[in-house]
């Protein structure tokens, strides 16, 4: 009886191991001296802990500048998005235009559909042309635009079941309709908000294609992109790519750990719908 | 006096940013590709029209096509090697009881990880001097695999990586669906003397069928989709073994003699295929699975 | 450039896919009248990866030449003699193979690494005039010249001459085999001359390095002590100059294009000189390693360019993807110069 009811936890268990066995191996290698060492015990634990290797990293591969670009690209697109994708929803759910805001939401919604690297080349051009090429911009405008489908879904879906009256009592206390949506609807949509900034937050952190052709000016790069150029300059000292790694992907762990159920909630709930 | 509710200035105001961004970067995109694909712009000098020829080059080219089948590789790998784990490891998941959190969050978490870091950290694992994997091989005695230097062995290679990465994020998806079964369900079929299996089989599946199915919409997108993780760990070689079409089309519209009508030709034909492929599976196993409606 | 906002000065390579490519649309200034000004126009060793219709559109900065670099502990521990005939290139080879030693390092994940060393080969095979013969139409890529430089490739490729996993591998690796001593020669540029007085990037290599140039080939046609020159890498100007750009672009020109800078390149990054020096500027050279390269310059019949600045972004495309082809063993070198041949024809007829 007890070892049926093992068995189920013992194969998850061995696919747990395997999905997090990358980590640990990078964690360990950063830690330690020389390829060597990570090649005779890849899972051994570092003989002495070479701490050093991050600083060392954090300089060669000037990780600050990428960590900053990609922290301030990623927050401002994030924000920009959800407030705009905010005001869209409240305008085609709430405001009293119905065939437009039908239209309108049509019209987004075929932006769902869409796969990522389609739009890629036209957009370079597009940027090109704009001469923000190899500016912020050039990221900020798209990323922002990109996250727009799906927030503009999820926060419509979050305020069609706000109720009415709120609306008209707010109206009978004279309040107009921006007045509406920035004291009364936009603190009781937070929850949803903070789900689509975070979605796109994680989204521009992570994206690699647009980042790697749009901008080739280093001090403007974000973290993947930088971290492939570290890899790529630095290929044969394991331990500081793998130090590289850990700084990369450490941010976004940290994120998951406070904040997983909403986390989870919105790249799902997110693809569902769409 | 006009209701607040129904002022346009302020639902102008509220939607125009939205469609300004929206329009320009997606759906003019989507406009100028239409027209590029057509011309043979190489961004210096004038373009000429040229007809269907890029749409021709790229279908008569061998390795296009091969890029072709890779997507498609990918695609299969997805929906007949990784939909059925997936529909295991969620079903075991659903059937303990202590530890569901743990097992939830700890194989969702890859998902979240940028895929151009992935793709280094597996470059990593896959070294054949001093990656762990072929360690593990040598104490089997194996021989060292050059896992992304031989044609044979990179494309597995990275559909593993791939399937590493996005697994946990449709057992998360299934999961939820197989708990939101009413739990009076299976007390009536565990009361009909039902076994586990049996339940999961009869019940469990036959319910989720919907979501399986958004499952495997999302897989051929997916599937069309892939590009960074070719990119940061073969550039689609060796010898074009890892090719996908969209690496192909950055590779040709990027590299050094860029030639912008040819790559969006391509972007087109990567639509093209993703709308084709899903309307396919849409007309023929989508709708029987979910039950005729979406 | 595509952008359409070049800066006013900058890198520029040479040759039909790149600069050349750009003077035909307009966008590059002709220097011509200006190095005639400052009495600098026959001071260079090689122009022509800069000139269209007898004008210059660029200034090659440096040169380079490719051939072998060799690790001098490893010669002498398997008592191999620095080969200046091809039976001894081959049997220093076939010694380090014996030895375990893989005889020439190689990364070819970027196919330009290996074409490097196909290219001297096809200057040997075939002569120096191939290189420019292709896009003139005079040599065929497919010509049993030709075709016999990718046959001998391909027999070192089958022999394992190469490091194992090449395709796998980039050209910092390459590096990597050959000073971590698993390599015995490395094939690549002269530009590398700087690493191996670096310990960090040389490690235990360092100051221990030869060079030499690929020795005649038996039956190989034109004057076998040809050796590969590039003098591609150089700056571009603007077409799109006011008075005070041109007069800024005129000062960068005589300051950068001076034997004083020319000697500090070639002092400080073993970068070789594009321009005449004086045999005093010339004698200030230490570096052993440099002064085996430019001795091997020196006693050349003369330089024969790569074909990545001779030929079409086409036909190069072609060779880079053939080449992997060839390496992996998905094509013999027949098939794969009647591909480039293919490919070369129809550049040919575009233009």
């Amino acid at each position: 009886m007890l070892l049926k009811r093992a068995v189920p936890h013992a194969v998850l268990l061995a696919y747990v191991a395997v999905v997090l066995f990358p980590f640990v191996f990078v964690v360990f290698s950063s830690l330690k001296g020389s390829n060597v060492e990570i090649a005779e015990s890849p899972f051994g634990i570092p003989k002495t802990w070479h701490v050093e290797n991050y600083a060392e990293a954090w300089v060669k591969a000037k990780i600050g500048v990428y960590f900053f670009n990609s922290v301030y690209l990623s927050f401002t697109s994030a924000l920009a998005s959800a407030l705009l994708a905010a005001a869209t929803a409240f305008a085609i759910v709430r405001m009293r235009f119905p065939r437009a805001g039908k239209w309108i939401y049509q019209t987004v919604l075929i932006g769902m559909f869409i796969p990522g690297n389609v739009l890629f080349i036209a957009q370079y051009l597009l940027v090109m042309k704009l001469g923000v090429l190899n500016t912020h911009w050039a990221l900020f405008l798209p990323y922002t635009a990109g996250a727009l489908p799906l927030g503009v879904l999820l926060l419509a879906a979050f305020m069609k079941s706000l109720p009415r009256e709120l609306e008209e009592a707010a109206i009978m206390d004279g309040l107009s309709s921006a007045g509406l949506f920035a004291k009364i609807v936009l603190p009781l949509t937070l929850p949803a908000l903070v789900t689509v900034f975070i979605v796109n937050f994680l989204g521009a952190w992570n994206e690699y294609l647009l980042a790697n052709f749009f901008i080739s000016k280093d001090a403007l790069r974000t973290l993947p992109t930088g971290m492939v150029g570290f890899r790529d300059a630095f290929q044969t000292n394991y331990a500081l790519i793998c130090t590289g790694i850990v700084f990369s992907v450490a941010p976004v762990l940290a994120l998951y750990a406070f904040l997983q159920e909403k986390i989870i909630e919105g790249l799902t709930v997110g693809s569902v719908k769409g | 006096m006009k209701h607040p509710m129904r002022n346009p200035w302020i639902y102008t105001l509220f939607i125009a940013p939205t469609l300004l961004l929206y329009g320009l970067f997606f759906l003019w995109p989507m406009l100028s590709s239409s027209f590029y694909a057509f011309t043979d712009w190489n961004g210096l000098e004038n373009y000429r029209f040229v007809g269907w020829s890029n749409f021709a080059d790229a279908f008569g080219d061998p390795d296009f096509r091969r890029a072709i089948i890779n997507n498609l590789i990918f695609i299969g790998f997805s929906v007949f090697v990784q939909i059925p784990l997936i529909v295991l490891f969620a079903l075991l998941i659903a059937s303990v009881k202590r530890l569901r959190g743990f097992y939830k969050t700890t194989v969702f978490v890859p998902s979240i990880v940028s895929t151009s870091v992935i793709g280094i950290l597996w470059g990593f694992i896959y070294e054949p001097e001093i990656g762990p994997l072929n360690r593990l091989l040598a104490l089997f005695g194996a021989g060292p695999i050059y896992w992304l230097a031989e044609p044979k062995w990179a494309l597995p290679a990275v559909l593993i990586t791939n399937a590493w990465q996005w697994m946990g994020f449709y057992i998360v998806l299934v999961l939820a669906a197989i708990l939101a079964i009413p739990r009076e369900i299976h007390e009536a079929a565990v009361v009909d003397g039902a076994s586990g299996w049996q339940r999961a089989l009869n019940i469990t599946v036959p319910l989720i069928l919907p979501i399986i199915s958004v499952v495997v919409m999302l897989s051929i997108a997916g599937g069309m989709r892939v590009v960074d993780i070719v990119l940061v760990m073969t550039k689609g070689g060796p010898v074009g073994a890892t090719e996908v079409m969209a690496s192909y089309m950055v590779n040709e519209a990027m590299g050094v003699d860029p030639n912008y009508g040819f790559g969006t030709a391509i972007a087109l034909i990567i639509f093209a295929f993703a709308l084709v492929l899903t309307s396919i599976y849409q007309f023929t196993f989508g709708r029987r699975m979910q039950g005729g409606e979406f | 450039m595509a952008a359409g906002n070049p800066p006013k000065i900058f890198d520029l390579f040479g040759g039909a896919g790149d600069a050349l490519k750009y003077a035909k649309a307009g966008r590059l200034l002709d220097v011509t009248p200006i190095i005639e000004e400052l009495g600098i126009a026959d001071k260079f060793l090689n122009l022509s990866q800069f000139t269209l219709d007898g004008k210059v559109y660029g200034l090659p900065i440096g040169g380079s030449t490719e051939g072998f670099f060799y690790s001098i502990p490893l010669f002498e521990q398997y008592n191999i003699k620095v080969p200046t005939t091809w039976e001894e290139l081959e049997a220093a080879a076939e010694t380090l193979k014996q030895n375990g030693i893989t005889p020439f390092a190689m990364g070819s994940k970027g196919a330009w690494v290996p074409l490097m060393m196909v290219n001297t080969l096809i200057g040997r095979y075939a002569g120096p005039e191939a290189i420019d013969g292709f896009p003139a139409g005079t040599h065929a890529w497919n010509s049993p010249e030709v075709t016999a430089a990718f046959a001998k490739y391909e027999e070192w490729v089958n022999k394992g001459y190469f490091t194992k996993g090449e395709l796998g591998l980039e050209y910092a690796d390459m590096l990597n085999q050959f000073v971590t001593g698993k390599a015995g020669m490395m094939f690549d540029g002269s530009w590398r001359s700087s690493v191996f007085k670096d310990p960090e990037q040389a490690g235990e290599l360092t100051g221990k390095v030869g060079f030499f140039p690929m020795p005649p080939v038996p039956g190989g046609k034109g004057d076998q002590t040809f050796v590969n020159g590039n003098y591609s890498n150089g700056y571009g100007f603007s077409a799109d100059l006011n008075e005070r750009e041109l007069a800024a672009v005129k000062a960068f020109i005589k300051n950068m294009y001076s034997e004083e800078m020319q000697l500090r390149g070639l002092l400080e990054d073993g970068v070789l000189p594009s321009m005449k020096l004086s045999d005093d500027a010339i004698g200030k050279v230490e570096d052993p390693l440099v002064k085996q390269i430019m001795e091997t310059m020196r006693q050349t019949g003369g330089a024969f360019s790569h074909f990545d600045s001779t030929v079409s972004s086409d036909v190069y495309k072609e060779s880079e993807a053939q080449i992997q082809k060839l390496i992996a063993g998905q094509a013999t070198a027949a098939q794969v110069t009647e591909a480039l041949q293919k490919v070369q024809q129809e550049a040919n007829a575009k233009s």
